[in-house]
Order: structure tokens, then C-alpha cells, then sequence
């Protein structure tokens, strides 16, 4: 019985790769990582909690 | 590390805050063009004040890259993530590196939104090769 062999893994798919990806030419991925989460501004959005003064 | 224009937080405060006439809410003011949003690459950082320098030559258009769809909308609070449905794409034909520090969020004019630098920044792109944002690769998030 023979069964497909899966192609061999040679770069992550972009879908799964981290958020930033730099490609040679050729396609292989030279560097990647992730890209910064964007998050609210320092303190916005912090109200005091009882005590806090 | 703030990650919104602070014009763009002046807009959201008045917008939902007891600023306009009599305590009713505030404008928005100049609401955002109606086309695709783009995304701008910077060879320095951005702040909450102006956005960093943005990149030149071969493979790079002024003004940054359309979005290639629609994000899924943020529901019960969830975050938003850029791009949707296929990877931005730029492939530096500069005849020299960029040195890509930060990116920043604006609508199809320029207006800028959201903003941050990359991690591992700066990211080195010699010529020839090719920056990639993934899809999904920008979370925006307000919690």
C-alpha cells in the first residue's frame, strides 16, 4: 500500500508566519517577526480604585 | 507605549465624551476618507505626534499600500487585525537597503490613525528582497 508522501515543510506559510516576513528573490524567508500590538495610550482609560487615594 | 495618533484620540474623547453643545457629545470632526486604508512603512520611529520617515525609491509608493479588504469588524470589545485576505506586499528595488523602523494606519488621504514600530526593528530589506506584512499580521486593540 503506498500513500502520498507530504511535501517537506521548507517555510512556515505566510498565513502562519509571524506578523512581518523579509523574502530573498527566491522566496526564502531571510528574517521575520512579529509586529507590535497596538494598545491604548499610557493610563487611558484607568480609573482609581478605592484606596487609591 | 501609545499606539494612536493623538489627533485621532482627540477625535474618539470629543466623539464619545459631553463636549458638544449644552453636554451632548462632541464632533468627530473631519470624518475619515471613504476608500481602502493604507498602511505607510517609516525608516524612523513614529510617535503619538507625527509619523516617522517614510520610505523612498523603486518598490515603495508614497503614501503607503491600500488594504487589500475589509477586516473583520470588532465586536463585544474584540481587537481588529490588518491586513485581511492577503499579505502587503513591497520589494525593495531601491538599488540600497531600507531600514524599516515603524508603520503607521491612515486613511486613503493620509489622515493617520493608529501607529507602532516593528519589533526587531530596525528590519533590513536588501535590495532585491521583498517586506511582508502577513495577513493578520497588525493587531489593534483598544482593552
Amino acid at each position: 500500500m503506498t500513500s502520498e508522501n507530504p511535501q517537506p515543510a521548507t517555510e512556515p506559510d505566510l498565513d502562519e508566519a509571524p506578523g512581518w516576513v523579509v523574502r530573498d528573490p527566491d522566496g526564502r524567508v531571510v528574517a521575520s517577526g512579529p509586529v507590535s500590538v497596538a494598545l491604548p495610550a499610557s493610563g487611558a482609560g484607568d480609573t482609581p480604585s478605592e484606596g487609591d487615594e | 507605549m501609545a499606539a494612536i495618533d493623538q489627533a485621532m484620540v482627540s477625535k474618539m474623547l470629543n466623539q464619545t465624551t459631553p463636549t458638544g453643545t449644552s453636554g451632548a457629545p462632541g464632533s468627530f470632526g473631519t470624518a475619515l476618507a471613504g476608500s481602502a486604508m493604507k498602511v505607510r512603512l517609516n525608516s524612523t520611529a513614529s510617535s503619538a505626534s507625527a509619523a516617522g520617515t517614510e520610505l523612498t525609491g523603486t518598490g515603495y509608493t508614497a503614501g503607503g499600500q491600500s488594504v487589500p479588504a475589509a477586516s473583520t469588524a470588532s465586536s463585544s470589545g474584540s481587537s481588529v487585525t490588518v491586513p485581511a485576505s492577503s499579505a502587503l506586499s513591497w520589494t525593495n528595488g531601491s538599488g540600497g537597503a531600507w531600514s524599516i523602523v515603524s508603520w503607521d494606519l491612515t486613511d486613503s488621504a493620509g489622515v493617520r490613525t493608529w501607529y507602532a514600530n516593528f519589533n526587531g526593528q530596525p528590519v533590513s530589506v536588501a535590495n532585491g528582497n521583498t517586506f511582508q506584512i502577513a495577513v493578520g499580521g497588525i493587531t489593534i486593540s483598544l482593552s
